[in-house]
């Protein structure tokens, strides 16, 4: 190939990745993924996580102490969580620490995207080789217990007085526990609240959402702050609610309503209280056009319109709060979500670390688990929603999180904020994945809100027999 | 018996040993798990537990799936919309990347580009390609004054948008057609044009009976490849909206994948099979009237 030709070859590249429309790929910058990226055992380090810093901070930290007797030999466990590649190198200086004070425990680290996570250790329960800790969603915990694939941790707990229980909310620990019994100890675990963007509140002359609010004025103002066309757009909220796991405690308890009933077994959503405020959100989308169609959404990309400073309001769990606090351009403000006339309700929701029933090192599983998950622990990670609620303000403040909003954070999880109406029983995923494309068809304006929910209701319904644990 | 030449023992010892590498791939990966999909798609198993015997419980409950059979249609849909469009509009393009022009090279080359562009990229490109108000297609549209449809966001456009993506990667079928279209002698063109037949003429009586071997071989793979695609419908639209892009491959991936059940995604798997079988068959009995082949 010739001079000329090579230079009509990149000419033609760059005319074909030029095909689509660049102003919504400023918006649409993809997140950052884990990569393969080679991190010195003997001295875990980036540039995010020096490794000076991570040995003078885990020096300044006491580490708690158990019962439970290190190994008197080398043992290995293996620990599998969900990480991006920043996380990944702090996670890696634990290890190093951790092995420091306790010589005889050596650490296998395993890392999967979460959206691969539960596949690849579904498939590794299956041939009984799971890792002796691992990371688990709320929503995948009780089948994995139903199976027997989870260790109760409730006498490693009572062997260890120094863990100490009180400092983890306890209405958040329902995901994780059966019958008496808890497997799982939450990694993290916050509510949702309501998020509000200053400029644009200050732009229209609107006070600012408080602890007075209702939905009532949530409605009345997304209307009010909707404005402009395309790139301009502006929405009063987002997102749309949808049947997710958290519909009830965030969009329909405050009304009195449920998407399911307490045991998950009887589909509620068409009862008045559920069905009218599903109606009032569709109004809101459909003849308001204050919260993002599916085809707006689209034009976003997955990227959160709040967070690209295109909506006014949106309900969100708190661990946001340390992306928006990167967020130079944002001025944002976050207040307790809105009461309905049955009052104020917000999910606790998190993740855990558990133990699998098949460790063959379990006693060294625990005193690792033990130390990450102590108040310690999550110090040294700086985890952005820790459980522990004693850790909140020393993370806030090295994360750059305003301390109000860490103190609102406490509040609502010491006040009210639980696991109340959150889907957490094995057919979970596949009532969304049932539920959702009838309520895009409402959306859609191909059918209306009666026959939607009542199609919901009769297909929903006969998943829920998945439900019943034996 | 026939006595075997040393040269006919030779060329059939490495036959054996060039077939051997494939021929072991298969019956550890291959024929294994679907020997194992038999019997599975008799069973209920979630991966934990023991998996317990339900006889024809798995195929009685597909037949009475609504969403099983909307997925067969979205299927079909899609692979009868891909296989159509694909062939036809890459056999116009290679029949251009067959003449005789300045650069050639270069445009083939350009043509096959996107064949190796990764399929996430393929998707990203496509989402910004396909957008109802800022893609490039409704772009063109409204300057002609046409209003583009809500493609990937509407229920009756998300498959006839996913066909305009599945032509992109299609480099590889055009190879093939250059391939045939060089294999057609030029005796055949002179001899038609000593006839005086004209342009049209000669493609419809040379080029398209020349080639309905290659046409017939590409509508064959082209519809097994449209039939068992999912990848990018999963990473653009989920199956949305409302199931509009809910293929069977996608049905069987959530099934298998994200349900966890595995004894009737089994079962779905076979009905894919016999989908694939009955779609190939019927097109093996109309080539009877349609593909020419120039020795039999």
């Amino acid at each position: 190939m010739n001079r000329r030709q090579m230079l009509a070859l990149a000419v033609a590249a760059a005319a074909l990745s030029a095909c689509g429309d660049t102003r919504q790929q400023k918006q649409a910058a993809a997140p950052v993924k884990s990569g393969a990226q080679v991190i010195d055992p003997n001295r875990p380090s980036s540039d995010a996580w020096p490794f000076e810093e991570a040995e003078q901070l885990n020096n300044s930290l006491t580490w708690p102490k158990t019962n439970v007797a290190d190994p008197a030999s080398k043992v290995v466990i293996t620990v599998a969580l969900t990480t991006d590649a920043v996380t990944e190198v702090r996670n890696a200086q634990f290890d190093f620490f951790f092995k420091k004070r306790h010589p005889n425990i050596e650490i296998k680290r395993e890392s999967a995207p979460f959206d691969q996570f539960l596949t690849k250790y579904m498939a590794q329960a299956a041939g009984g080789t799971l890792p002796d800790v691992l990371y688990n969603h709320y929503s995948w915990t009780q089948n994995l217990i139903a199976n027997k694939v989870l260790q109760s941790l409730d006498d490693y707990i009572a062997k260890t007085p120094e863990f100490d229980m009180d400092d983890i909310p306890q209405p958040g620990l329902d995901y994780f526990k059966r019958d008496g019994a808890l497997y799982g100890l939450p990694t993290d675990m916050a509510p949702k609240l309501l998020f509000y963007n200053k400029d644009l509140f200050d732009k229209a002359g609107l006070k600012y959402p408080d602890e007075s609010w209702t939905f009532d004025q949530v409605f009345e103002t997304a209307r009010k702050m909707t404005s402009g066309t395309g790139v301009d757009k502006v929405y009063g909220f987002t997102p749309m609610p949808k049947p997710a796991p958290d519909l009830s405690p965030v969009y329909l308890m405050p009304f009195g309503g449920r998407f399911l009933d307490e045991t998950e077994s009887k589909v509620l959503i068409t009862e008045p209280n559920a069905s009218q405020v599903m109606g009032r959100w569709l109004d809101l989308l459909v003849k308001d056009k204050a919260v993002p169609s599916l085809a707006e959404m689209q034009a976003l990309e997955k990227v959160d319109p709040f967070r690209a400073g295109h909506a006014a309001m949106t309900i969100n769990g708190a661990w946001i709060m340390l992306e928006l606090s990167k967020l130079k351009d944002l001025k944002w403000g976050v207040t307790e979500v809105p009461k309905g006339p049955e009052g104020r309700t917000t999910p606790a929701v998190g993740s855990a670390l558990v133990m699998a029933s098949s460790s063959q090192n379990k006693d060294a599983a625990w005193i690792y688990m033990h130390e990450y998950l102590s108040a310690s622990g999550y110090k040294f990670r700086r985890i952005a929603a820790p459980a522990r609620q004693s850790a909140w303000e020393d993370n806030a403040k090295a994360l750059g999180i305003p301390a109000d909003s860490a103190d609102l954070v406490k509040k609502v999880m010491a006040d009210y904020a639980s696991g109340d109406g959150v889907l957490r029983l094995p057919a979970n995923k596949k009532v969304v994945d049932t539920a959702l494309p009838i309520w895009e068809r409402a959306q859609l304006g191909k059918i209306n809100l009666a026959d939607a929910l009542k199609e919901i209701a009769d297909k929903v319904t006969p998943v829920l027999s998945e439900n019943k644990i034996a | 018996m026939t006595a075997v030449s040393p040269l006919a023992r030779r060329e059939a010892r490495r036959f054996h040993l060039f077939v051997s590498p494939w021929l072991i791939g298969f019956v550890l990966f291959s024929a294994g798990p679907i020997l194992a999909a038999v019997v599975l798609s008799f069973m209920q198993w979630n991966l934990l537990q023991t998996p317990t015997w339900v006889g024809f419980g798995n195929y009685v409950r597909m037949f009475h799936d609504p969403e099983f059979w909307e997925s067969i249609e979205n299927t079909v849909q899609y692979g009868l919309g891909s296989v159509a469009l694909g062939v036809t509009f890459t056999f116009l393009l290679a029949l251009l990347l067959n003449q005789p022009l300045r650069f050639q090279g270069l445009f083939r080359t350009v043509m096959y580009l996107p064949s190796v562009v990764s399929g996430l990229a393929t998707a990203l490109l496509w989402l910004n390609i396909l957008h109802p108000d800022y893609g490039l297609i409704n772009k063109v549209l409204a300057s002609v004054g046409v209003q583009g449809p809500g493609w990937l966001a509407s229920q009756e456009w998300a498959i006839p948008g996913l066909v305009l993506m599945s032509v992109w990667g299609a480099g590889n079928t055009i190879v093939i057609y250059l391939a045939g279209l060089q294999g057609i002698p030029k005796t055949l063109y002179e001899a038609a044009e000593i006839d005086g037949a004209g342009w049209w003429r000669r493609f419809w009586s040379v080029t398209v009976p020349m080639m309905s071997p290659v046409i017939f071989f590409n509508v064959v793979t082209g519809f097994i490849a449209a039939l068992q695609s999912y990848v990018l419908i999963l990473v653009m639209t989920e199956g949305g909206p409302g199931n509009a892009t809910m293929v069977l491959g996608l049905y069987i991936y959530r099934h298998a994948f994200v349900y966890f059940d595995m004894g009737y995604a089994a079962t779905l798997s076979w009905a894919m099979f016999v989908l694939v079988i009955v779609v190939t068959a019927i097109q093996f009995s109309l080539a009877r009237r349609w593909v020419h082949y120039e020795f039999k």
